[in-house]
């Protein structure tokens, strides 16, 4: 059959793989990204105006050449006739089928590889077109707010919540099975599942944590609980011949060194740490005999008794509930068998009977928390009393299900009580199983919020009061309403647009607001993942956990403060300040800081400041054996200025670590050169530069000069022809993109507040905050405060697609 | 004698009125040896009355190819380098090659091969691309083996792990870390939640509560997580009719979790019959200690040598590390991460290090099967009633290509197995094949699982 048209001859033949477009089209939403000018991309000559990227004028030609061949009216190729589209309004009301085309565009995987292919230039041309085409979105009509799916609690707001719920601090919460991350966070509805592993723990931990808020566990902790030392050091498989047992139940230690076995603090309390011990004197002193919790010294004691009369020694040490371990350990061996003097020839050796733990007092012991027997459930003569049961289930349920809960609803749980008593639980053990039901209850568990017309995504409306103070508490306290926030629900003012200014604005001065910048800003900056990047320990000796908790620290604080001092958030950027300890201020090299405490410290004439800059964010940007400026630049495209690179393909290689080759060039010479081909140098110029002006940070990042015998060059240029040289310039630069910046840091705040992926429409909730961010100076705080004002933080809607 | 069905109703109904204890014996599990006699399970037993069991073992990254594959079929072939530490167990092994996960390929999906190679593993089914909503993947073998077997155990699977998951931020190319997190789907959208602490695991397996309680307050315990089990299904059932159906999928996450857990505690033994268990040598006191990967992945396979052995459950999963992992191994000179160096290049220095870190894997998976092999039951060792997989759903971690992977299978399968060959595939051989003929082993066969065609040939002689 004669080729029609030119370009019919370019179709190739193989068929694309079935339902690809299908496939494609409903995977863009997670793609969107939040748009920001990229401060590479155009060149200077051609600074495009916004009609100079008109669909009709410019793109249609390009998709009549590369992609028409194929989508066309007669041989729509995955049913696609792109031809049929020629101006913006097809585009706007195409919007599902356009995202998947810049999805293909941009992964490249069209045009098929047997295809014509455009120039990088015109790819990227076309890229750009059809994202400002869709970024041209409507918003002045009313604005689809969106719907997240329903929350679980995730670990951390778990803890967090008990903790203000029942104030028990339930540490074990870090241990249920981890909390899956979507779109970079772990508090997306979508992806928190119930698995039933963790629905195994909740039941777990709802008997321990109302046990523990009852002071159950302390009656038993009052009794003490003993342990022979010979019986501890048998069930050591690590047993050495430094100690044996001795006579029918001792137990000779011969060598500093410790026993311990996994012992229950059933509560908070302070507790009485006791052994029975004597020594085998020799030298000038007596032996010296520490406890041991959790492998740290807790008290120190002498033991100047002797084999015929064993002595029992206490210490007295406050201890947090939970199972942990617990010896003593021999500290100051003696051994001479040479000295002149025979005062000092002998052998000193400590002898352990047995040890034990003994509740002496505890708070909790004494009295339920407040919170929870808000009136007395029995009157004073020990008589139950009915309606202050009802009362104290009543008023928790409101706390646990942070809304009012009706008659009906308590009448339920009253009955579960009930029944648990006739069953032969005592009251106390009857309400306590009404308060586990609680945290089991998906009321609980999941931060439930009810719409009229639940599969009606037309039904856009505000959220109740009660949702919204949970909605604002879980985003800067990741915990439950506080009485303020509830009671304002209760009169039904907390949705006014001051008010809700005014409370956000006391949540984020208030120490809760800690965890939200834990939980944002470790990982939006992924400071959170520090955990799992392994420097090399033989090229970086220093690099230990607690150089490690000290980076991530210094983070925090840094943005802890940019938020609390309403600075701007281009100091997040370059910053002549921070927050440092002896030790990292020893690996940044600054002087006159001593000892464990945080401190502010001025920068002033430093190439330091800013989060860039920072050790956790180069450490976790590097290899375990080097530096990656590739890894720097994909994280500062990323992470600062939301313009992601798309990923590599499959066969892009490292750079080669051999001798022969480390020795051939530095490693930017290597990069350098990799960058020639030019496959690669579409997306390397512009990571790699932005990588080099950090090059003379290593990879835990203390500052160099030079990488082995090479000097560092932190010199270069950004595809837009604007140089620099080091960081500090490169800073500057960086710190200019305010709006694309602002823009990128509002749309990871704004997912981080919804639990949800953002879409298309949420641009316009994006553009409210940037205006209003940009408006204040770009203050941090503004940020914030914009995100709890805006449409999808206040409203939602039923399910499905919108029309 | 009695053998009508005690459904946790009938309990609750009795609740406070009758003795409890008579009932739970009768709704105790079965355990090994009953659980043979019981007419539908009679094929999940082999003749010496043990139960067969399965175990699933993942590494990331693919392999060095080049010392992987054995180049003599049949019995009489020569272990490559990467392979020699299993020479102790040569005649209990079976390598597979040919072996193919197409699901596991982009098919017009794009980047993220690490993330599809651990969610394709197990499931052979393809990943739907999404950073957060609607995640779907499909049920793997070892849940597909538990829906139907796990009833007959006190745990239904056991799933392990020596990542946290939490460490991880990057995951891959628009997949979400679900998918490189997890081999075990208990549904389509649902990964099992992985246990990642051995003293944890081993607590729950064996001793938990174990010394406080008598019997009779261990009894109204239990009755009363029934009954609270019972009022917060009430809850939810309430609440799901205001929900629209995004929401509705959540909460029947929350239900299927609450009917696995009803079962296991209604059968909790109400004695403290695993007191005995002999903890293993190097398991940490407390939990959340550190402690070298070696010795984490050695534990890991004692608890699940300990859980076979005391039929705690048949079926067990370990994610040696999770996809795409950047692992590095200084204590066998390797200081650089794992997923950096699998894209080799061809260069001897990378494939030099794959193959080592490729070995030290295959050594952790030797000590296991060894330990398998050291435990006796009935006239054999506890191997003989076990399937154990070991692989990677990518070949060649520079290619990413997902046919030929490395697998390994040991064990005899209850004498339905015949190991001590080297089986090569013709080209492009399902995976899941593999897979459905180990359900029929363990007795939970089904018509197909992931992109299967058919049983696979040659397991036995």
């Amino acid at each position: 059959m004669p080729a029609r048209t030119p370009s019919n001859r370019r179709c190739p033949r193989s068929t694309p793989p079935a339902g690809l477009l299908t496939l494609s089209i409903v995977l863009w939403p997670w793609s969107w990204t939040v748009r920001a000018d990229p401060p590479v991309r155009t060149p200077p000559e051609a600074t495009a105006s916004h009609d100079d990227l008109s669909y009709g004028e410019h793109a249609v030609p390009l998709i009549q050449e590369y992609c028409k061949p194929c989508h066309n009216e007669r041989r729509a190729r995955a049913k696609l006739d792109l031809g049929s589209f020629r101006t913006t309004d097809s585009v706007l009301k195409n919007r599902k089928i356009f995202g998947a085309v810049l999805e293909m565009l941009r992964q490249r995987k069209m045009p098929p590889k047997k295809a014509d292919q455009p120039s990088e230039t015109e790819r990227g041309r076309l890229i750009d077109i059809i994202t400002a085409e869709l970024d041209r979105f409507d918003c002045s009509g009313s604005v689809d707010p969106g719907r997240p799916t329903l929350r679980r609690l995730n670990a951390t707001e778990y803890r967090n919540t008990v903790r203000d719920l029942v104030g028990v601090d339930y540490e074990s919460a870090a241990d249920f099975p981890a909390d899956e991350i979507g779109y970079g966070f772990d508090n997306i509805g979508d992806v928190l599942s119930i698995p039933p592993l963790l629905f195994e723990k909740y039941l777990d931990a709802s008997e321990e944590i109302i046990d523990r808020a009852f002071g159950k566990t302390a009656a038993n902790a009052r009794e003490p609980l003993r342990f022979e030392a010979e019986k501890v050091e048998v069930g050591n498989e690590k047993a050495t011949p430094d100690t044996a047992v001795i006579g029918t139940g001792a137990l000779g230690i011969f060598r500093e060194r410790s026993i311990a076995t996994r012992c229950d603090f059933p509560v908070d309390g302070q507790y009485l740490l006791r052994a029975r011990a004597y020594g085998d004197q020799a030298g000038p002193e007596a032996p010296q005999m520490a406890f041991l919790i959790d492998d740290e010294q807790v008290g120190v004691v002498e033991v100047p008794a002797l084999r015929k009369e064993p002595q029992v020694y206490e210490v007295r040490v406050n201890i947090k509930a939970g199972t942990r371990s617990f010896g003593v350990a021999y500290l100051n061996n003696y051994n001479n068998r040479t000295s002149k003097d025979p005062e000092l020839r002998g052998d000193r050796n400590l002898i352990v009977d047995w040890f034990e733990r003994q509740l002496a007092t505890s708070k909790k012991a004494r009295k339920v928390d407040e919170r929870i027997f808000v009136v007395p459930p029995y009157n004073s003569e020990g008589r139950p009393q009915l309606a202050n049961i009802r009362t104290i289930v009543e008023t928790f349920m409101r706390r646990a299900y942070r809304r009012p809960v009706s008659d009906e609803e308590a009448d339920r749980l009253l009955e579960l009580g009930r029944r648990a008593f006739r069953g032969g639980n005592s009251l106390d053990e009857s309400i306590q199983l009404m308060l586990k039901a609680v945290l089991v209850s998906p009321h609980f568990l999941f931060r439930v919020e009810i719409d009229a017309g639940p599969d009606d995504p037309n039904t856009a409306h505000p959220v109740s009061q009660y949702e919204l103070a949970t909605r604002l508490s879980y985003f800067l306290w990741s915990t439950m309403p506080d009485d303020e926030l509830l009671w304002l629900a209760d009169v039904g003012k907390l949705s006014e647009d001051a008010v809700l200014d005014g409370q956000a604005r006391r949540m984020l001065q208030d120490a809760r607001s800690r965890a939200f910048i834990e939980n944002f800003a470790g990982q939006w900056l992924q400071t959170r993942f520090l955990d799992g990047v392994t420097p090399d320990p033989t090229r970086f000796p220093q690099y230990d956990e607690r150089l490690r908790d000290s980076m991530r620290e210094e983070t925090y604080r840094f943005v802890e403060t940019v938020v609390r001092e309403n600075r701007s958030l281009l100091e997040l950027l370059d910053a002549d300040f921070t927050f440092v300890d002896e030790r990292l201020a020893k690996h940044y090299r600054l002087e006159g800081v001593k000892g464990e405490e945080f401190r502010r410290v001025s920068l002033a004439d430093s190439p330091l400041g800013g989060v860039l800059t920072q050790a956790s964010v180069l450490t976790l940007t590097s290899y375990p054996t080097r530096t990656s400026p590739v890894l720097r630049g994909k994280w500062i495209l990323d992470r600062i200025l939301g313009t992601p690179p798309p990923p590599p393909p499959p066969d892009a290689g490292e750079l080669s670590e051999a001798p022969e080759a480390i020795l051939a060039g530095s490693l930017r010479q290597r990069l350098e050169k990799h960058r020639t081909d030019a496959n690669c140098a579409v997306c390397h110029d512009k990571l790699d530069p932005l990588g080099f002006g950090f090059e003379n940070f290593d990879a835990i990042g203390r500052w160099r000069e030079s990488d082995g015998k090479f000097l560092i060059d932190a010199s270069a240029s950004l595809p837009d022809g604007r140089e620099f040289n080091g960081p500090r310039e490169l800073k500057k630069l960086l710190a200019g993109q305010k709006d694309p910046f602002a823009r990128a840091l509002a749309g990871q705040l704004l997912t981080y507040a919804l639990g949800r992926g953002l879409q298309y429409y949420d641009k316009c909730a994006i553009d409210q905050i940037v205006d209003r961010t940009s408006r204040s100076g770009y203050k941090m705080s503004e940020l914030i405060l914009a995100v709890v004002q805006t449409e999808p933080f206040r409203m939602r809607r039923g399910g499905g697609a919108r029309r | 004698m009695n053998n009508e069905k005690i459904t946790r109703r009938t309990v609750l109904r009795g609740l406070g009125t009758a003795m409890a204890l008579p009932f739970l014996e009768v709704m105790s599990p079965a355990g090994a040896k009953l659980g043979a006699t019981l007419g539908g399970a009679a094929q999940t037993a082999t003749a010496s009355g043990a139960p067969v069991r399965m175990a699933f073992c993942f590494v990331p990254n693919g392999v060095n190819v080049r010392n992987w594959f054995p180049s003599e079929e049949g019995s009489d072939f020569e272990l490559p380098w990467t392979l020699r530490p299993l020479e102790k167990v040569r005649d209990e092994l079976l390598v597979l090659s040919g072996l193919t996960h197409d699901k596991g390929r982009a098919n017009g999906d794009g980047a993220g091969d690490h993330a599809r190679c651990a969610s394709v593993f197990l499931t052979g089914a393809q990943p739907y691309k999404t950073s957060g909503a609607k995640i779907r993947s499909g049920v793997s073998v070892d849940q597909a083996a538990a829906a139907q077997i796990g009833t007959l155990t006190r745990l239904p699977s056991l799933v392990l792990a020596c990542d946290t998951g939490r460490n991880s931020g990057n995951c891959d190319s628009g997949y979400s870390c679900a998918y490189s997190n997890n081999v075990s789907w208990t549904g389509p959208a649902t990964p099992m939640a992985k246990e990642t602490d051995p003293r944890r695991v081993f607590d729950r397996l064996f001793a938990k509560g174990a010394k406080k309680e008598v019997d009779e307050s261990a009894n109204r315990r239990q009755l009363n997580r029934l009954s609270v089990l019972d009022f917060v299904r009430e809850d939810a059932g309430r609440l799901e009719k205001k929900l629209g159906r995004a929401d509705r999928r959540k909460l029947d996450e929350y239900f299927t979790a609450l009917r696995e857990l009803e079962r296991r505690v209604a059968r909790t033994p109400s004695s403290t019959s695993w007191t005995s268990v002999q903890e293993p040598d190097e398991l940490p006191t407390r939990p959340g200690e550190r402690m070298e990967f070696d010795q984490h992945l050695r534990l890991m396979s004692e608890l699940m040598v300990l859980a076979f052995q005391g039929d705690v459950t048949r079926i067990a999963t370990l994610m040696y590390a999770r996809s795409g992992s950047n692992r590095s191994y200084p204590g066998i000179g390797v200081p650089d991460g794992h997923h950096g160096i699998s894209h080799h290049q061809g260069r001897e220095d990378n494939l030099d290090k794959i193959r080592r870190i490729d070995r030290f894997h295959v050594a952790q998976f030797a000590y296991f099967v060894d330990r398998l092999r050291s435990v006796k039951e009935g006239d054999g060792t506890l191997l003989d009633s076990c399937m154990v997989v070991y692989g990677s759903a990518i070949n060649d971690g520079n290619r990413h290509n997902n046919e030929n992977l490395p697998v390994l299978l040991a064990g005899r399968g209850g004498g339905t197995v015949d190991p001590g060959r080297h089986v090569r595939y013709e080209h492009e051989t399902p995976m899941c094949n593999l897979f459905l003929s180990m359900l029929d082993r363990v007795g939970a066969p089904v018509e197909s699982l992931g992109d299967s065609t058919e049983r696979l040939r040659y397991l036995t002689v």
